[in-house]
């Protein structure tokens, strides 16, 4: 059995003045348990991905290095320049397929080769055994990007009103002593099925035993996170006075974004989870003023000035809601630091043109943690895996590995504080 | 023996993985061998050896280093040597060329040892993997079981594809997050399935357009009152809209704010209060501002089930034209698709009944839309709109239905046991029952005597009908129930029926076809044929042409990319769904009357629609229905599949086509011979609509190069060929452009650059256009043939075909070729060869 959650010393340190004032929702602090202060110093992972690209005039930082002169985008997070790097010229070496790359984003796993482990779930499994959730997968639109190491999506949740009751909607006691009934009877269902296969093996060809494994390893898997659920059912759910987010509707990509950005902050807040996924996408119509023009449509822009500047409102739209998270990150403080700092941010995209779906030069905007920022660090095309970033990511977050994916080491040029 | 060592090397060129073997090759040793006859060996080490030998091999492909027999990877690649052979693709057109004899002596000797290998081989290659149902699959085994309906899988992670099908035993993987959604998939579909204990009260309600009318009055009435209370806070724009609703609402007491006219004596009126069902109501516009006359505002959907929707309804001053009308089933959210739709059309003033069953949940509702006629009341009255119209006497709507009670679901779950107050006994009799159906095999005593030990313990816990409940779900997520078991030596008749029903029904097995597996008669191969027909026989055989279809052809995707609307202000849904629907209806009209393949490439008739046959230019098609339509070929282009819109969307992003995706597309999906994907140094072309050049100025740079030319010479030409092909599959002879008259005033669509379509196909010869090229493809109707046998048997057995498949799947294409049968005849032929019950 797992080792009971250290929850019982929680105390709640969640403090400090800029709280209130950036987190209107935030009445009352009482009562929210807190496992970030107990044992090591909470490092938490928040990926996000543009899967239509990031329009690169807007984005991309002309000049390189520390006082770079920041573009269109980038402008509205002038405050937080000092806490985030812009990286260029990264790829996935033999990952292409313009769209096809999307679920590989964050793997960086070759297109001839089976999709597996993305970042987030490879960390989760060691970050999450604190919190009440490994990860969390949350989706504006799209969320492809979770893969397990045998190869499985991970599904992003349905909605994120959803995800909110899960998160922080506390069971009636009746209805509390039903959820752990049903957490045992899926054990039992579980044991049972399992000796189901068990019996099923010897009747089957080696190949097919080897497929079976799957089976096996899932029911485990299964099992385990049941285990974990029915040991949180005893500890309170955090605490929090804001409404929950509206329901997802496709073409309200602003609404959607903004509740999956406060979910974000509230998650990490509570350190209901340490790691979380999302993606800003819409195929579509979207409801952005002065935008007429389907999102993907508009990234085939065909540089068409037209089609550009709708583009852009798309994209603003994102930076903007950006900008909130990192603040609301910023202006919560957590033992004696922020959020900010204990938390690694990574927007990219898997094209680096929506134009051409080029997925070459890769977009990327990293955020947070202890990494020294205020720079773009420029790289010539093809010569450096995105997956080295990936390998400074992981050891940032205290991974001793020294690699990931296609990696030939850590990113040159990106040092701790 | 010394065991091969075996080295690949992914190359970036080709892709091809190269093996490097330590032993005798064709060229190297062929002194020492005697089974390679010397005129073969001298053809490689004239006409090969040059670029493919050991000094740095052109696409890092060695010929001297293969060797047939030694593994089914170098025979992949002798095959690739044959393909190229044939089609001529190599030697290099610089390069010197052999005879057609010398030809014809290497390609007889590839082809005689691979057929040798291909024995050698049989059994240890190519098998299928433990197959999982796909998301496909199960929500069909739920209906076809349990009459269980609702987006239980939609949580489930999604299929992946492999060789172009997302049924890959292989690929289809599983994990903790699915398992977790079977567990609540198993409690959501028990809970649908097993009946209540008294049979809920089917209601029914007709409403009619006045009750609507009524609505919508007191609605407006409302909303003034509410404006007036508030009067001082609103803008100046808003007082005085306010002040011109009053004077209306003054002048029309009775019927201010009414959406539909009333028909009196042939006009068109306002409403009255005292009006009923004796006068018809008219539909006039599209889109109504406070939304169409929809279910939820008179009937309280209160049980998901199925429900009888009815309209009564007639034609107005519609000119003898038809007028559409639609209902949609679903929830009301922005840009949800609605769950169900169906359309139906009036020509004339006889009221005409019809009629649709839907599955609906609480939650949903049904709309009704008149799809011709003004799309809006375009500050017009309701009364003075251009039409057509319809009009409505009636709508209703009535449900839940149940064809039997206890329902379908119960009835497969429990047979004639009463499962109230259930005693273990009575337990492991529902078991025994249900397992063979669940696991599409039979069990054993001890597997129902485990569940009765489930049921028990359950029982230790919770009430009897929850500890049921308990083990039935056991029984939903069990690995008898997700994967199709087959013995270690090849499928037994069971497997068999399991692997029928998934490829024909994409479902569970029906007693019949248990039946004919219990007693062993689908071993033969006749008797799998019989049934087999008779399966297709089923409307559950659509499932199949649409799955297939849509996977093989790519069409699933029509309408994932919008077409451009500046550009192409035709296009609407209506045109999306005509478009995937004429494909689908084109494939299921060749399988129905197993017309000949050649039908694929060209053909004297297609399926239309009105709307599909209007976007042609063909006149006489009237009504949304599709139906088969003879081409005038003096008259049109069409015929065949590379006419079809559908595949014109899929290879566009919405504003511009790609020859390049186009070319790929027809490589793949139709010749079957795909071209190996761009190497990793090559930037993409970043398309510029703005006019200054046209793609093909863009691709001849491109072919330039010399890394991009040796497959971009392949890819483009059939890609140019359907350049007069626009993104939404209407004919050009020149590009759309938007051009601005001044700056910043709204753009005009305008002919832009000529279309260019001319070309020449490496080894097939030169094309002035679309139609020269396709008389130039009817000479490949072999490659056709074989490549749609390749693609059924893919998606028959879950698996792309093995090496040992090739001689017996080009054996069915060439009996298929030669008897002029078709698709139907293929997919007999498949199930009641060797392939189809291979390991």
């Amino acid at each position: 059995m797992n080792p009971q959650p250290a929850l019982a010393t929680r105390r709640s340190l969640l403090c400090g003045a800029g709280v209130a004032v950036c987190l209107p929702w935030l009445e009352s602090l009482g009562g929210i348990a807190h496992a970030a202060e107990v044992g090591r110093e909470p490092r938490r992972l928040l990926l996000i991905c543009l899967p239509l690209g990031i329009y690169r005039d807007s984005f991309v930082p002309k000049q390189s290095g520390p006082g770079y002169e920041l573009t269109e985008y980038l402008a509205p997070l002038a405050a937080l320049r000092d806490r985030l790097t812009i990286i260029s010229g990264l790829e996935h070496p033999g990952v292409s397929g313009g769209h096809a790359a999307q679920p590989r984003i964050f793997t960086g796993v070759p297109s001839a080769e089976r999709n597996r482990r993305s970042l987030d779930q490879y960390v989760a499994t060691s970050l999450g055994q604190h919190t009440r959730f490994d990860s969390l997968a949350l989706s504006a639109g799209a969320n492809d990007f979770g893969w397990t190491d045998g190869g499985s999506m991970v599904p992003p949740e349905k909605s994120v009103a959803d995800a909110f009751a899960r998160l922080f909607t506390e069971e009636g006691a009746s209805n509390r002593t039903k959820v752990l009934s049903e957490i045992g009877r899926g054990r039992s269902i579980l044991d049972h099925v399992l000796g189901e296969a068990r019996q099923m093996q010897p009747r089957l060809s080696r190949r097919d035993r080897d497929k079976l494994e799957e089976y096996f390893e899932s029911v485990r898997a299964t099992e385990k996170r049941l285990v974990k659920s029915e040991e949180w059912m005893n500890q309170p759910k955090p605490i929090v006075n804001s409404k929950p987010p509206a329901a997802f509707a496709p073409d309200e990509i602003i609404t959607n974004l903004r509740g999956v950005c406060d979910l974000t902050h509230l998650a990490f807040r509570t350190d209901s989870t340490r790691v979380i996924t999302f993606g800003y996408f819409r195929q579509d119509s979207v409801a952005v003023p002065g935008v007429t023009g389907g999102y993907h449509n508009l990234s085939h822009h065909g540089q068409d000035e037209r089609n550009i500047a709708q583009l852009r409102r798309v994209e603003r739209v994102f930076f903007d809601e950006l900008k909130t998270l990192l603040s609301n990150l910023q202006n919560t403080r957590e033992g004696d630091t922020t959020l900010l700092d204990r938390t690694t941010i990574l927007v990219t995209s898997n094209l680096g043109s929506g134009n051409s779906h080029s997925n070459k030069d890769l977009p990327v905007l990293l955020a947070g943690g202890r990494f020294r920022h205020d720079q773009h660090l420029t790289f010539a095309p093809g010569t450096v895996p995105l997956s080295n970033l990936y390998v400074s990511v992981l050891n940032q977050l205290g991974f001793e590995d020294r690699s990931f994916g296609t990696s030939t080491g850590p990113l040159q040029g990106l040092e701790l504080t | 023996m010394i065991p091969n060592r075996v080295r690949y090397i992914i190359c970036g060129r080709t892709h091809v993985a190269v093996i490097v073997l330590l032993m005798w090759s064709v060229v190297a040793v062929a002194d020492d061998d005697t089974a390679v006859p010397p005129a073969v060996t001298a053809f490689f080490r004239s006409y090969c050896i040059d670029c493919h030998g050991t000094s740095q091999p052109e696409g890092d492909f060695r010929v001297d280093a293969l060797r047939i027999s030694a593994n089914a990877a170098d025979a992949e690649n002798w095959q690739l040597v044959l393909d190229n052979l044939q089609l001529g693709e190599m030697p290099p057109r610089d390069a010197r060329q052999p005879d057609a004899a010398e030809v014809e002596l290497a390609t007889t000797w590839i082809q005689a040892e691979l057929l040798r290998a291909a024995a050698e081989f049989r059994g240890t290659g190519g098998e299928v993997v433990l197959r999982r149902l796909n998301r496909v699959e199960y929500v069909n085994t739920v209906a076809d079981l349990f009459d269980v309906h609702g987006d239980f899988a939609a949580g489930f992670p999604e299929d992946l594809r492999e060789h172009g099908f997302d049924n890959n035993g292989a690929a289809l993987m599983l994990s903790s997050a699915q398992m977790q959604e079977y567990l609540q998939a198993a409690d959501f579909i028990l809970a649908r399935a097993i009946a209540p204990a008294t049979r809920p009260e089917t209601k029914s309600r007709t409403f009619t357009l006045h009750d609507e009318n009524r609505m919508a009055i007191d609605a407006a009435r409302k909303n003034l009152a509410t404006r007036l209370a508030r009067f001082d806070s609103l803008t100046p724009q808003e007082q005085a809209n306010t002040r011109k609703a009053e004077e209306s609402a003054a002048a029309e007491p009775d019927a201010w704010g009414y959406r539909f006219p009333v028909l009196e004596n042939g006009e068109l009126r306002p409403p009255k209060p005292a009006d009923g069902p004796h006068l018809d109501a008219v539909m006039t516009v599209q889109q109504y501002f406070s939304g169409q006359p929809q279910s939820h505002r008179h009937f309280t959907l209160s049980r998901p089930g199925w429900y009888r929707i009815k309209a009564v309804a007639y034609a107005l001053r519609n000119n003898g034209r038809p007028v559409r009308l639609r209902f949609s089933a679903g929830r009301p959210i922005p840009g949800l698709l609605p769950k169900a739709e169906t359309v139906f059309s009036f020509t004339d003033d006889q009221p005409r009944e019809v009629e649709v069953s839907y599955f609906l949940e609480p939650g949903d509702r049904v709309q009704f839309t008149i799809m011709d006629g003004a799309p809006h009341s375009q500050g017009r009255s309701m009364i003075d709109q251009p039409g057509p119209f319809i009009a409505i006497r009636s709508f209703s709507i009535e449900g839940p239905i149940y064809d039997s009670w206890p329902p379908k679901g119960h009835h497969t779950l429990f047979g004639d046991i009463d499962p109230r107050q259930p005693t273990p006994e009575k337990a492991a009799a529902i078991a025994a029952r249900l397992a063979p159906k669940l696991f599409r095999r039979p069990v054993d005593d001890i597997t129902v005597q485990k569940y009765r030990t489930l049921f028990e313990n359950f029982l230790k816990t919770m009430k009897p009908d929850e500890a049921l409940r308990g083990m039935l779900a056991a029984m939903l997520v069990s690995p008898r129930f997700l994967y199709h078991e087959e013995p270690p030596n090849g499928p037994d008749a069971f497997a068999l029926a399991s692997r029928m029903s998934s490829f024909l029904w994409r479902s569970a097995p029906d007693d019949e076809l248990l039946t004919a597996a219990a007693d062993g008669s689908l071993l033969d191969d006749t008797t799998r044929r019989l049934q087999a027909e008779r399966m297709l026989a089923d409307r559950r055989s659509a499932r199949f042409v649409t799955d297939f279809a849509g996977q093989w052809l790519r069409i699933r995707e029509v309408g994932v990319m919008k077409a451009n609307a500046d550009l192409y202000p035709e296009y609407d849904e209506e045109l999306e769904a005509a478009m995937r629907g004429e494909t689908e209806h084109f494939i299921a009209e060749m399988f129905q009357r197993d017309l000949p393949l050649a039908n694929l490439i060209d053909s004297d008739w297609t399926m239309l629609n009105e709307r599909l046959s209007q976007h042609y230019g063909i006149d006489g098609v009237v009504g949304p229905d599709f139906r088969r339509v003879s081409l005038d070929k003096s008259q049109t282009v069409r015929g065949g599949l590379l006419t079809h819109a559908s595949i014109h969307a899929i290879t566009s992003n919405g504003t511009v086509t790609s020859p390049v995706a186009r070319g790929t597309w027809i490589l793949e999906k139709l010749l079957g011979t795909p071209a190996p994907p761009p190497p990793p140094d090559v930037p993409s072309i970043e398309p510029d609509i703005r006019g200054a050049t046209t793609i093909k100025q863009q691709l001849a740079k491109h072919r330039e190069i010399a890394s991009c030319a040796s497959c971009h010479s392949k890819i483009d030409p059939p890609g140019f060929a359907l350049e007069n092909f626009d993104v939404i599959g209407g004919w050009r002879t020149n590009y759309r452009t938007l051009v601005e008259a001044r700056r910043g005033s709204p753009a005009k669509l305008s002919a832009g650059p000529p279309v260019e379509s001319a070309d020449e196909w490496a080894g097939m010869g030169n094309f002035s256009g679309f139609q020269e090229f396709r008389e130039l493809l009817k000479k490949r109707e072999d490659l056709v043939t074989q490549n749609l046998t390749h693609q059924l048997a893919t998606f028959a057995l879950g698996r792309p075909p093995g090496f040992a498949d090739r001689q017996p799947l080009r054996d069915i294409a060439t009996h298929v070729h030669e008897k002029r049968s078709g698709m139907k005849s293929l997919v007999l032929d498949i199930i009641s060869s060797s392939v189809f019950t291979g390991p």
